[in-house]
């Protein structure tokens, strides 16, 4: 199934990019989902997603599929031409 | 607090709005809000807030005007630079509504005077840059049991919840620690911040005259880039210390 990464702030500019499509199984959860994307994308765009352990969501980062906020330790099921949401933290001023 | 001639025609427009009419508008002027900084979004929550006719405005913001400050800033001036910007919001917000009373703070939000800042309002709407800051506010609003309207942007982007602690979210349901890579400056245009300071306006006009649907328990984020919109349904988080059971 195909499922569509929205990246918001400065998630994005790091991937340079706004939104990325990806393929995964249908049995894949979108933890398991956001772990391969940020480990194979690496490098700041990792840190950013990643907690220090690199197993988890960063605690700052706000995790949505379509219209839920998603936490990291409840089930996360996809489903086939799911949006999933990383939003960094941002702030006024 | 019954409305006066002058009142009835400074808001007719607002008074003809359904569910609110004269009711609505006699409780906005018997209500007190905290804007805690009143930079490029809180400058436009409070200047729509003052142009509503809220009765009270307690208004936190500290430092001295920077040309930096003019893109955004609305109720700064170029005449102003190297001023207290304070002085230039209160001055420019009783020239649109003398009767407003200001209680003008030139600090920001901090850990020592947050409480006693929130204690003289009914509701609070966060326009701070800091973490340090909206943690402070957040929190303050959890103990006092205070409604608080949370605005952030960045870039052309931007996103709002309404708090009511013990009901919703709060804001370290959503980030428990302070985020490490958030930088004090980011960009962002004044037309993305007045939209959202605008949005945030109203969330607490409706709150405060008891009307419409805040966004409790949901994030509305936007995108002005392609001037899209989302809600989505935010959660509590069970180990919350500020919140959690």
């Amino acid at each position: 199934m195909q499922v569509t990464f929205e990246f918001l702030a400065q998630l994005r500019t790091l991937a340079g990019t706004a939104n990325e499509s990806r393929d995964v199984d249908a049995s894949t959860t979108v933890q398991q989902a956001v772990l391969d994307l940020a480990r194979e994308r690496g490098g700041d765009f990792a840190k950013l997603v990643l907690d220090a352990t690199g197993e988890r969501l960063h605690p700052s980062m706000l995790l949505f599929v379509g219209d839920q906020q998603v936490v990291w330790d409840e089930p996360g099921p996809l489903h086939d031409r799911a949006r999933v949401v990383l939003a960094p933290p941002i702030a006024g001023g | 607090m019954s409305l006066d001639d002058e009142q009835r025609d400074i808001y007719a427009w607002q008074i003809d709005v359904p569910d609110f009419g004269e009711a609505g508008q006699e409780r906005l002027a018997s209500t007190s809000i905290l804007v805690s900084r009143v930079g490029g979004l809180g400058s436009v929550v409070a200047l729509e807030l003052a142009a509503a006719g809220v009765g009270k405005l307690v208004l936190a913001h500290g430092g001295n005007t920077k040309p930096s400050d003019l893109n955004r800033q609305l109720l700064q001036t170029y005449d102003h630079l190297g001023k207290p910007r304070i002085e230039s919001i209160a001055a420019r917000l009783h020239d649109l509504n003398p009767r407003l009373e200001i209680v003008a703070e030139p600090a920001n939000a901090s850990t020592e005077n947050v409480d006693r800042l929130v204690e003289q309002t009914d509701l609070v709407v966060d326009c701070a840059p800091l973490f340090e800051e909206r943690f402070a506010l957040n929190d303050a609003c959890v103990r006092q049991n205070k409604v608080l309207v949370e605005a952030a942007m960045f870039e052309l982007q931007a996103q709002l919840t309404t708090i009511r602690p013990g009901v919703t979210p709060c804001l370290r349901c959503l980030y428990p620690e302070t985020p490490p890579a958030w930088k004090r400056r980011f960009p962002v245009f004044g037309a993305v911040s007045a939209t959202v300071g605008s949005i945030a306006a109203m969330e607490a006009i409706k709150v405060a005259a008891r009307f419409g649907e805040p966004l409790f328990g949901t994030m509305l984020r936007f995108d002005l880039r392609d001037v899209s919109f989302h809600r989505a349904a935010i959660q509590k988080r069970a180990d919350c210390e500020v919140c959690g059971a």
